[in-house]
């Protein structure tokens, strides 16, 4: 706006001062051109009269220029003063506010970026937590199979054991008694299997 | 001839084999001796001659037919019956069991079963102890080797106790 203006004054000096001068060519136009050429109302005016309107536009034109010249200060001045409260304004307020929306947004971002890994550490810790009780029960299932196992077949290992160690050496003249109870205990079985083939 | 109940001392079918064929040779012999008039030592030293199994069976017959070839024959027929229709039972031991569990058990077997069942005795140190009892249609396992399988939780009790 300021710029339109400016311009605007300058061109207005500019008209004006073409037209100053081609009213001063015209008034101090040569004598050598007869008068009876000349056809213009000014010709018949008096010296005095040109030396008055060549004063009175020379005022003007001082005065339009000086006017211009003042008004175009005065911009100039303004646009100055406008141009420096708005590097002001640029460098504290802009800037300032700019580094708020920074520090504000970098904020937020931490903030994000906070909730997130506590997020994902707490999903770990369940996780953690679901594996290691997953663990637990497989090594506790595996225990009591084992031990299951272990109990499934040691007795027959001390027992094979025990019939390896002893071989022959057992004496059947101390198992007598027990070769003795045990016929006594299954008599009844063994004369109906005996005696009951022996009549078939 | 009727025999009540075969001696202790004769166990298997084998062993009553042998007796049989010895006393026979023994009648045998006191026949000829009986038709050479020659008796006195030599009968006694043939009789003297026969293992203590088949002089067990000759006490079956009363003292004054011992040396009577008929009664012999009577005894040696009533034996070959025996031998032909008597049950015979297997009994498996651990080890060779000795001449006295081994006529204690025939003698439990003859009071309580039948008078005449033979017992034919074999080894088997697999079964560590005790014994099997092998009849006709099934098998009794009084063996320690059974036994100590069948309790082998009694086993696993007396370690968590440890």
């Amino acid at each position: 706006m300021n710029d339109i203006l400016v311009v605007a004054l300058i061109f207005l000096a500019i008209v004006h001062s073409i037209t100053i001068f081609l009213l001063w060519r015209l008034l101090h136009k040569p004598a050598s051109r007869p008068l009876s050429h000349q056809s213009s109302p000014l010709a018949a005016l008096s010296k005095q009269a040109i030396a008055h309107l060549e004063e009175e536009t020379q005022t003007a034109f001082k005065s339009s220029v000086k006017q211009a010249s003042q008004h175009f200060n005065h911009d100039i001045a303004k646009t100055s003063r406008t141009l420096n409260e708005l590097i002001v304004k640029l460098t504290t307020t802009v800037v300032e506010e700019e580094l708020v929306d920074y520090r504000r947004s970098l904020s937020e971002a931490r903030t994000v970026a906070l909730q997130s890994l506590t997020g994902i550490q707490k999903t770990i810790k369940q996780q953690q937590a679901l594996l290691q009780a997953d663990m637990e029960a497989a090594i506790k299932n595996r225990q009591t199979e084992l031990l299951e196992r272990l109990d499934e077949k040691i007795g027959t290992v001390v027992a094979n054991y025990m019939v390896e160690a002893l071989g022959q050496g057992v004496d059947l003249g101390a198992q007598r008694e027990y070769l003795l109870a045990s016929l006594e205990r299954n008599k009844e079985t063994l004369k109906k299997d005996i005696i009951g083939d022996h009549l078939q | 001839m009727t025999i009540e109940i075969l001696p202790k001392i004769i166990q298997s079918s084998d062993q009553l084999q042998l007796c049989i064929d010895e006393i026979e040779s023994y009648a045998k012999m006191l026949v000829r001796s009986d038709q050479q008039h020659g008796t006195g030592v030599k009968t006694e030293a043939r009789l003297a001659e026969l293992t203590p199994s088949s002089m067990a069976l000759l006490d079956i017959l009363p003292e004054t037919d011992r040396k009577n070839p008929s009664s012999i024959e009577g005894l040696v027929n009533g034996l070959r019956d025996v031998f032909r229709f008597a049950s015979v039972v297997h009994i498996t031991t651990s080890g060779l069991a000795p001449a006295g569990v081994k006529a204690d058990i025939t003698q439990w077997f003859r009071t309580n079963i039948s008078p005449f069942i033979l017992i034919a005795f074999h080894v088997s140190p697999d079964i560590a102890g005790g014994m099997l009892v092998r009849t006709m249609n099934q098998v009794y396992d009084f063996s320690f080797r059974t036994q100590l399988l069948a309790q082998s939780s009694k086993m696993v009790k007396v370690l968590e106790n440890v």
